[in-house]
């Protein structure tokens, strides 16, 4: 069990420096010449349909980006910083579940120059393959 | 006009317009002057399929843009594992008739990427420019996003199906810085 230490939403036991980890579908990776290879979409960070949240992992309470994405053949994983959702404006909120103990949401409204600063501070773990 | 529709296997197989999984473009009719891309769909005993006029296969990029069309409407509820909507048709007529106007005959190919809530977002990232042009289901503006990387001009505006011109612009530009051996995909 974690303890959390909440204000306003805001979980500061999830420290500014801790990885937060996305599962990222093929879906939403598109070839970038200027920085070669592929990134991620804006898309790709964009809150669940309906919401203002958003869902990732812990990255350090997860044994390996793998099982982020066990169950999900051909999808990635794009980590970013806590301390950079924040910076954006979020909060990011334990939200274990019993498949995903280290399940969390970084929560707040996702304009584009938020969905911008988080592709452009992600790094991908697992990139995803095409299906 | 292009049209991307679903279609019952049957009725095309017995047409001659289905070959396989993936059929090559092949025209569909003397008298309608269309080519037809047709693909097998996820949904059984479905084949999606978009009509391009004639005079519109020129162009190097309808091609690939009318293909990836066809991946991103055959895709279901839930697609990105997180309740994303599956893309609206709507959104996909509305992107490949913005681009039939827009794009030069020349100009890269953008990648398409479908959003959460249903329709489809334009990306190009190339030739030091980033631009994305996002289409929401049940709009009829469009999110333009526009970074030129060693100016560092950016910005970020609404148009509407009259200010077409204005993406125009922005697609010149990148078209313009083209090198010879840019070649995007989608």
């Amino acid at each position: 069990m974690h303890l959390s230490n909440t204000s306003d939403g805001d979980d500061k036991g999830i420290a500014d420096d801790w990885d937060l980890w996305r599962r990222v579908s093929s879906q939403f990776t598109v070839p970038d010449e200027n920085h070669g290879g592929r990134r991620p979409s804006s898309q790709a960070f964009q809150n669940a349909r309906g919401t203002d949240r958003m869902s990732v992992i812990v990255g350090r309470e997860t044994p390996g980006p793998e099982q982020a994405i066990a169950g999900h053949e051909g999808y990635g994983v794009a980590s970013f910083l806590a301390g950079l959702a924040r910076a954006c404006g979020q909060s990011v909120r334990r939200d274990p579940t019993r498949d995903q103990p280290a399940h969390a949401l970084v929560i707040g409204p996702k304009p584009k120059t938020v969905l911008r600063r988080l592709v452009e501070g992600s790094t991908w773990l697992i990139e995803p393959t095409r299906q | 006009m292009i049209a991307a529709t679903f279609s019952p296997v049957s009725s095309l197989a017995a047409d001659g317009l289905l070959s396989g999984e993936r059929a090559a473009a092949s025209e569909h009719g003397p008298a309608t002057q269309t080519y037809f891309l047709s693909s097998q769909s996820q949904r059984p005993g479905l084949v999606m399929s978009v009509l391009i006029p004639r005079q519109m296969m020129k162009p190097g990029w309808v091609e690939p843009v009318a293909w990836r069309v066809l991946e991103i409407l055959d895709l279901q509820e839930n697609w990105d594992s997180y309740g994303a909507r599956p893309v609206e048709h709507d959104s996909a007529a509305r992107v490949l008739d913005t681009l039939a106007v827009t794009m030069p005959e020349d100009g890269p190919p953008p990648s398409l990427v479908p959003t959460a809530q249903g329709g489809i977002q334009v990306e190009w990232h190339i030739n030091g420019i980033d631009l994305e042009v996002e289409f929401e289901p049940d709009s009829q503006v469009m999110d333009l996003w526009f970074r030129d990387i060693a100016l560092g001009e950016e910005r970020e505006l609404t148009l509407g199906q009259t200010e077409l011109h204005e993406l125009r612009t922005y697609i010149e530009v990148i078209t313009a810085r083209r090198t010879p051996r840019s070649n995007a995909s989608l």
